[in-house]
């Protein structure tokens, strides 16, 4: 049982929306797939419309990919993903090689777990009992590695001037590697899939807080109002998840979590 | 927003486009008023949509008006015209600082030092007045200067870098459209706002540059870069330039310090120093330099003390010679034993 909401907002002053959200199973999807649900946010990059272009391509082919792919999930969404990233190369270079590209956070929920897959640096959090919010996701950005190289501090990552260069990206070559989470999913969890447009201005405690205390669309609309009063000048999407049961339909009957050391020394039990 | 050639704006005529790539926003005009040739400049829209960067737009070129110096280049006014708003500036007949240098590339030469030593006191004499104008530049680069034909430098784009957009950039097939941060200091990669130190820095990166014909710091990446400029120490310019006279040295290398309070405290004294860099005490500048901590990407903590091709690579080939000759050694000795 999943409550959710999403909404894109081309802001205030952005003359396009060049983000892009979806979900899944489309309708047309046949039951006993075993994939669950899945929730995507693309933020478009390019001049003259290309960016909409490939934030729309981008999330159109990996939920139809996704479902139609491999069984096991977190393949699935890989391979979603490299297929959705060859289509916009695919086009770009079909275009003159017009620079189209695009970031990407997929989420997708499939009873107790959930896999997190993204490249660039739209986001994917996790709030659980109301205050405690973590970032699924890895920003692909200048920043961020600016911060794990120990030259930048986080807390000044957010105005620096170098923010918006990010460092890998959907479109940009044939081949491309997201990065992948996988995590365990309690009732009660509330996900936030969002662009840039969102957490930027927007403080991560403020999105927990807010995410915890209204129901999803009402929170996203919240949430987008806040970073446009905030004088964010970009788009802004965001997709908030709620699941309050786990769906009994594993149907992958995942077997219970078995640890390297486990599988190599198995054997020692039986003695 | 794009304009065409003969468009009229008010009292400007366009010529043409100027500046590279599909989305120009800089123009050549003719003021009809004033009979003369201008730049104008189109702020990217998305940059002045909100409040706060608008007002922080008009403050700067409030300051840019103020600013009055024959080495910077003339901010004429903010000019409003059907809905569109630009910039007007002074057109200055020349060529970047950038290509500038590129040109002198293939002449190296002893005049060298006393033209940098020219170009960078004209820079440092516009700066100093900004800065007594409580005005820093903060995005001092060679392609921010024009050079006339007449030797004459005029720094650009004072305070104005607001307005050049941040929008979103990738690396990927296009990364020349990313900019390079060689000319950041390393108080500003770490996120500070900087101050007139920080201009010290980069006119301290540029006077390198002219003379070495080469960057201090250099990388695969504007990361690696960016690492550099705020864990390492410069390679003094002899390094790359053994003719380079030792207090010209001294007092490039002085700027380029990596924490501002070590560098030259002001424009001022870095004018001063220049010229008169013969009575320069090179002595005490090079202990103060030494005293720094920090590797040096070229030459490792060696840098400073013995100039002799040490490498990573050269270092584990002579391990390995040693290894074997140790073996070679013991094996010897073994095979003896057991003639025995």
């Amino acid at each position: 049982m999943i409550d959710h909401g999403g909404i894109s907002d081309q802001g205030p002053i952005r003359k396009r929306n060049e983000d892009c959200i979806g979900q899944g199973p489309a309708d047309n999807i046949e039951p006993g797939h075993h994939k669950g649900r899945l929730f995507v946010v693309c933020d478009g990059v390019g001049g003259s419309g290309a960016g909409d272009v490939a934030s729309k391509e981008a999330v159109k082919v990996v939920l139809e990919e996704y479902y139609t792919g491999r069984r096991k999930p977190d393949r699935a969404l890989l391979d979603a993903i490299s297929t959705a990233n060859l289509r916009v190369y695919d086009i770009s270079m079909k275009a003159d090689r017009m620079r189209m590209e695009t970031t990407i956070a997929a989420l997708a929920i499939v009873g107790h777990k959930v896999f997190v897959a993204n490249i660039g640096d739209t986001r994917a959090y996790r709030v659980r009992n109301k205050t405690q919010i973590e970032m699924l996701s890895t920003d692909h950005s200048e920043v961020a590695e600016m911060v794990k190289m120990r030259i930048l501090r986080p807390e000044n990552a957010r105005n620096h001037p170098r923010r918006h260069i990010i460092t890998r990206s959907m479109g940009s070559f044939p081949m491309i590697t997201p990065a992948m989470r996988t995590d365990q999913v309690i009732p009660g969890d509330t996900f936030v899939l969002c662009t840039d447009g969102l957490w930027e201005p927007v403080l991560d405690e403020e999105i927990a807080e807010i995410v915890t205390s209204v129901p999803p669309t009402e929170a996203c609309r919240t949430l987008i109002d806040l970073a446009i009063s905030r004088g964010t000048n970009d788009n802004v999407s965001v997709q908030v998840v709620t699941v309050n049961q786990l769906d009994k339909e594993t149907g992958l009957h995942l077997p219970a979590e078995i640890s390297l050391w486990g599988r190599l020394f198995g054997g020692a039990n039986k003695k | 927003m794009q304009f065409e050639d003969g468009q009229k704006l008010g009292r400007y005529t366009i010529e043409h486009a100027l500046g590279h790539g599909g989305m120009s926003n800089v123009y050549l005009a003719h003021d009809d008023q004033e009979d003369r040739k201008v730049v104008l400049k189109f702020p990217h829209e998305e940059m002045l949509g909100d409040v706060a960067s608008y007002e922080r737009f008009t403050r700067e070129v409030k300051i840019g008006q103020l600013l009055k110096h024959n080495n910077i280049q003339n901010l004429y006014e903010l000019a409003r015209v059907n809905n569109n708003e630009f910039l007007v500036l002074e057109y200055v007949d020349g060529i970047t600082l950038r290509e500038y240098l590129r040109l002198r590339e293939k002449t190296k030469g002893s005049d060298d030092f006393k033209d940098a030593v020219d170009v960078g006191l004209q820079i440092a004499h516009a700066l100093s007045y900004a800065h007594e104008n409580h005005v820093a530049h903060r995005d001092l680069k060679p392609e921010n200067v024009i050079m006339k034909p007449d030797g004459t430098a005029k720094v650009m784009d004072f305070g104005i870098a607001s307005i050049q957009g941040a929008r979103r950039v990738t690396w990927g097939p296009m990364t020349a459209q990313v900019g390079t941060p060689d000319y950041m200091s390393p108080e500003q990669i770490q996120g500070g706002r900087g101050d007139s130190r920080t201009d010290v820095y980069a006119l301290g990166m540029m006077l390198y540059e002219f003379i070495a014909h080469h960057l201090p710091y250099d990388g695969d990446n504007a990361l690696a870069v960016m690492n550099q400029h705020v864990t390492m120490k410069a390679p003094p310019v002899h390094f790359y330039r053994e003719d380079v006279p030792a207090p010209l040295e001294e007092i490039i290398m002085k700027a380029l310090r990596r924490n501002p309070q070590d560098r030259w405290q002001s424009m001022k004294e870095l004018i001063s120093a220049l010229e008169n860099w013969d009575s320069v005490d090179v002595a005490a500048l090079r202990v103060d330099r030494e005293q720094e901590r920090g590797e040096s990407p070229a030459l490792g903590k060696l840098a400073h003390k013995v100039r002799l091709p040490i490498t990573t690579g050269n270092l584990v080939v002579l391990l390995v010679i040693i290894v074997i000759l140790l073996l070679l050694v013991i094996l010897s000795q073994v095979a003896g034993h057991k003639v025995h």
